[in-house]
């Protein structure tokens, strides 16, 4: 195969490979069972219960998640909005860890970088999803170029300090998932951003925008 | 003294570029190993040999396909041809139910008998609540069903399922044949996916018109998208049905329901259905083979914003059946073109005093002759089948 060839078979956003239904069903179910078993514990923090209470309201959210049928809050998510994101998935998935484990030793902080580029992301995506921009941006998520891509972006904090951050290790274990099971759609732009974690970052990157004031107030 | 930076990998800027690119190298090359390899360019394939010296249309048969018990509405009809052995001429899906968008409504299917010359008895193919079981997660509402056959014979239904709101919440679900194909009577279908079209929790793309047919046994499927901005996608399918990609047919923001025109092989023509206050119909063409996509200056044909449905039968042979007047749809024509930009009306398929609806169309070319369906009052799917006569 000569240099063009391959630069074209990466580039092109002909050669989608979806994901089995079979597993896009199981994704389904745990997706959302990690998103609402954070949101369960997170209330349960606010309402000061102990961890192993915690524990079990989380475990209790997730098994009903788990349940088939319409008595499973999963069968009317994905009516409404199909699966979240690996990225929105494992952003629970580490909450839970940290708030039902307290002796893993976790990273916490909301690094800007990534709130703010995933909120430009998003608003590009949806005025794309208008047909705002001359050609289709959700296309591109199709391309094998843009995991590299996106590789990439994960790996610039590392390359500018010493080791990798957790968020590093989280970008390209993201990758490293889709790349295997092509979860959640086959479409990379749906496996590392979806618009409920989008509306989420605004949230974020609200209140880092106000603590930097405030500490430059102060 | 200075870090070896083979000891200390960590602190060297170049170890960690080399690591990075490895990194991304190796996530690369995992995902293009999943990949199938990229199709070659599509080209057109005609419906079968249709040898005309001109075009006549003598009006052979005609009625309603009969409704599944119990069934007041009927709506959006799509007609499948099936080769010369099978016992069935061509297969007819539509939606039925007590009302358009009712929770009821399921996708029906007749059959139209090559033995007895009649429709067989319509029954429910798929249900909105047996997908939903299958798929692991609710469907609101079904409709819009169009059928293709893939290379292996396969019937494939692309169905709209509704998800949070109306129409305009509506996603394609793809469903695959499961049974050995021989009867409508044991027609069953398995959903295969939801297609994944757009980032806004894939909300807002459906189907109505009928695929073009390829020559590598694939086909392309015209879709749109509804939510507000309304807009033409092509979407491609390889033989077995697999999604391949999609391209935007038209920068305009109010186009729906595109139909698809073959002129040659690789050009091709879609016509659109205008939801802008002109009423008329768009058009939009292809020269290499759907990749790339030019706005036409607009057709001279009035459109009350309905559904078309067009056919080409051979090069310079093309129908359109659509309704032909701007204020009412109680008016439904079929028209015929050699380049697909001037049309000439051949024949009124149906006609009433408004409020009477005929509309959404649908053709397919069976047994040399051309079938009609288009719906009749919401209610019933009423059919037509004429035979092209050859003029000397």
């Amino acid at each position: 195969m000569d240099w063009t060839t391959l630069i074209h078979s990466l580039l092109a956003t002909q050669t989608p490979a979806l994901p089995e239904p079979a597993l896009t069903r199981i994704y389904l179910a745990l997706g959302w069972a990690l998103v609402l078993a954070s949101g369960g514990v997170l209330l349960a923090g606010h309402l000061r219960f102990g961890v192993s209470r915690q524990r079990l309201v989380g475990a209790l959210v997730l098994l009903w998640c788990l349940w088939p049928g319409p008595w499973s809050p999963t069968y009317w998510l994905g009516l409404a909005f199909r699966a979240p994101s690996l990225v929105s998935a494992t952003l629970c998935g580490w909450f839970l860890l940290r708030q039902l484990l307290p002796s893993a030793r976790m990273a916490t902080r909301s690094e800007a970088e990534w709130v703010f580029g995933g909120i430009v992301l998003g608003w590009l995506l949806l005025l794309d999803t208008f047909a705002r921009w001359p050609v289709s941006l959700y296309v591109v998520g199709f391309s094998p170029m843009l995991t590299g891509l996106m590789a990439l972006i994960a790996c610039l904090p590392w390359l500018k300090r010493a080791a990798p951050t957790g968020a590093t290790w989280a970008g390209l274990g993201v990758l490293l998932v889709y790349g295997l099971l092509r979860l959640p759609t086959g479409n990379l732009w749906d496996a590392v951003l979806d618009p409920w974690l989008w509306i989420g970052l605004h949230g974020v990157g609200l209140r880092l925008l106000w603590r930097r004031w405030r500490e430059g107030v102060t | 003294m200075p870090d070896d930076p083979l000891r200390s990998p960590a602190r060297s800027l170049g170890v960690r570029v080399i690591c990075v690119l490895g990194l991304c190298a190796a996530l690369l090359a995992l995902d293009a190993s999943q990949r199938p390899s990229r199709p070659g360019e599509a080209r057109g394939s005609w419906p079968q040999p249709v040898r005309l010296a001109g075009e006549t249309l003598q009006w052979r048969a005609g009625g309603h396909i009969p409704m599944p018990p119990a069934t007041p509405a009927a709506h959006a009809s799509a007609l499948l041809p099936m080769p010369a052995p099978h016992p069935d001429a061509l297969l007819a899906f539509w939606f039925a139910g007590s009302r358009e968008s009712g929770p009821d409504v399921q996708i029906a299917a007749a059959a139209f008998s090559r033995a007895s010359q009649q429709w067989s008895a319509a029954r429910f193919v798929v249900n909105r609540q047996a997908v939903g079981d299958q798929l692991g997660y609710g469907v609101r509402r079904l409709g819009n069903p169009v059928a293709w056959r893939d290379a292996t014979g396969r019937i494939h239904l692309f169905v709209v399922a509704t998800g949070l709101g109306g129409w305009a919440a509506g996603r394609i679900l793809q469903l695959r044949q499961t049974d050995a194909g021989s009867s409508v009577a044991t027609l069953a279908f398995e959903p295969v996916r939801v297609l994944p079209l757009s980032w806004l929790w894939n909300t807002s793309h459906l189907v109505r018109a009928m695929p073009l047919p390829l020559a590598d046994g694939g086909m392309v499927l015209p879709v749109y998208f509804e939510l507000g901005t309304k807009y033409p996608v092509a979407l491609r399918f390889d033989a077995a049905g697999g999604f391949v990609g999609m391209v935007r047919m038209s920068q305009r923001g109010y186009l729906l329901q595109p139909a698809l025109l073959m002129r040659t092989e690789n050009e091709w023509l879609v016509l659109m259905r205008d939801n802008s206050p002109q009423r008329t119909l768009r058009a939009a063409q292809t020269s290499d083979g759907g990749r790339h996509w030019q706005d036409l200056p607009d057709l001279a044909l009035p459109n009350p914003d309905a559904s078309v449905a067009g056919l080409s039968l051979q090069p310079g042979l093309m129908f359109l059946a659509h309704n032909p007047r701007p204020d009412t749809r109680a008016v439904l024509d079929l028209s015929v073109s050699r380049d697909g930009v001037q049309w000439q009306r051949l024949l009124t398929l149906a006609q009433g005093e408004a409020p009477a609806e005929y509309s959404y169309p649908a053709m397919a070319w069976a047994d040399d002759s051309l079938w009609v369906s288009y719906t009749d009052q919401r209610q019933r799917i009423a059919w037509q089948r004429l035979t092209l006569r050859v003029q000397d």
